[in-house]
């Protein structure tokens, strides 16, 4: 299990992973982030919807209101070409980042 | 699921009630009765699934430090303003102190001339003008003083219950107190005003005092008026 101090810098970039997936809403990435990492990592709600604002806010996803089965409105969030240009520079980011971090950390060389 | 719906909301009410973060509550409920049906679905209780939700959310601190809201925010603003206002306030008691004795002293010249100028001319015109005149300026100043003052007290009340030393009660109580009291500091002095001028021109002495019950009439009519309000 991870913590969320770890994964703080990256929560944005993997909503964002999924979202340029297709369109999505809380619900739905909430799931699908704790199935992909196979249960290691849960993010927290409050994590998750104040990420949603935030992007929001800087203009890399919008939102609109789906109808849904139950007859519920959902918040259905897209991905925005800003958000498209951000995610990509996150994964630049974290090529590097992950050669920086392997140079020092090895396992098994202590 | 009334559980979780609680725990959401009382999560939320120590935060600002801004569209955005309204929005961002509804979004949550929503999103959350979603996972608990879910839950269920998948054959969980109903305690284990309103534990998994629950535990899964996260705390009101958190939900804080994500949104970038300091807690200290909301309370430091109006310190500031408080030790301006309470210089400007204590400058105006000053002046208050002076000026209510004035227009007492004022009240009392005018009766004092009243009489005087009776004894001298005789005259009804002159006599009421002599009368009329100082204690005019005197209500004038009454009702001047009264309404700034009470705006202080309010204003007062109002930064300090933003410190967080009062409580709700007190708050509905001091607008009780400026709603009905300035009415009152205002119609009284009027009428007695109104009641002197025609009783001096017009000799209507007689019916003339019908107007202090009119006046009290209003005034009871608008604190039966707050107490309805403050029902509801």
């Amino acid at each position: 299990m991870l913590s969320s101090d770890v994964m703080r810098g990256y929560n944005d970039a993997l909503i964002l992973s999924l979202l340029s997936e297709g369109d999505s809403y809380g619900y739905e990435i909430s799931r699908s982030i704790q199935q992909r990492s196979g249960g290691a990592y849960t993010m927290r709600e409050t994590t998750l919807y104040s990420a949603f604002n935030r992007l929001e806010r800087l203009g890399y996803v919008s939102s609109y209101q789906g109808s849904e089965t139950f007859g519920r409105k959902r918040t259905y969030y897209t991905i925005t070409p800003a958000g498209r240009a951000f995610y990509h520079e996150k994964c630049e980011e974290w090529g590097l980042l992950q050669q920086l971090i392997n140079r020092f950390l090895k396992e098994g060389t202590t | 699921m009334n559980t979780i719906r609680n725990y959401i909301n009382a999560m939320f009410s120590s935060l600002p009630r801004i569209p955005e973060i309204l929005r961002l509550q509804t979004e949550m409920l929503e999103n959350m009765e979603e996972k608990y049906n879910d839950l269920l679905r998948e054959g969980k209780s109903e305690a284990e699934a309103v534990g998994i939700v629950l535990s899964s959310i996260g705390s009101a601190e958190d939900l804080r430090a994500e949104l970038g809201i300091s807690e200290e925010d909301p309370y430091t603003q109006p310190q500031e303003d408080h030790s301006a206002f309470l210089a400007e306030r204590a400058a105006f008691q000053k002046k208050f102190a002076i000026a209510i004795p004035c227009a007492v002293v004022l009240c009392i010249c005018g009766v004092i001339a009243g009489a005087v100028c009776d004894s001298l001319t005789k005259n009804d015109g002159i006599t009421s003008i002599a009368f009329f005149s100082p204690i005019a300026v005197a209500v004038a100043i009454f009702i001047y003083f009264g309404m700034r003052n009470d705006w202080y007290d309010t204003q007062y009340k109002e930064f300090y219950h933003l410190n967080g030393s009062d409580t709700l009660g007190n708050q509905v109580d001091s607008n009780e107190k400026t709603l009905s009291g300035l009415v009152s500091s205002i119609i009284f002095p009027l009428a007695v005003v109104v009641y002197l001028f025609i009783g001096l021109m017009f000799h209507l002495w007689h019916p003339g005092w019908i107007i202090f019950l009119l006046c009290w009439g209003i005034v009871a009519s608008v604190e039966a008026y707050e107490k309805y309000k403050k029902q509801q």
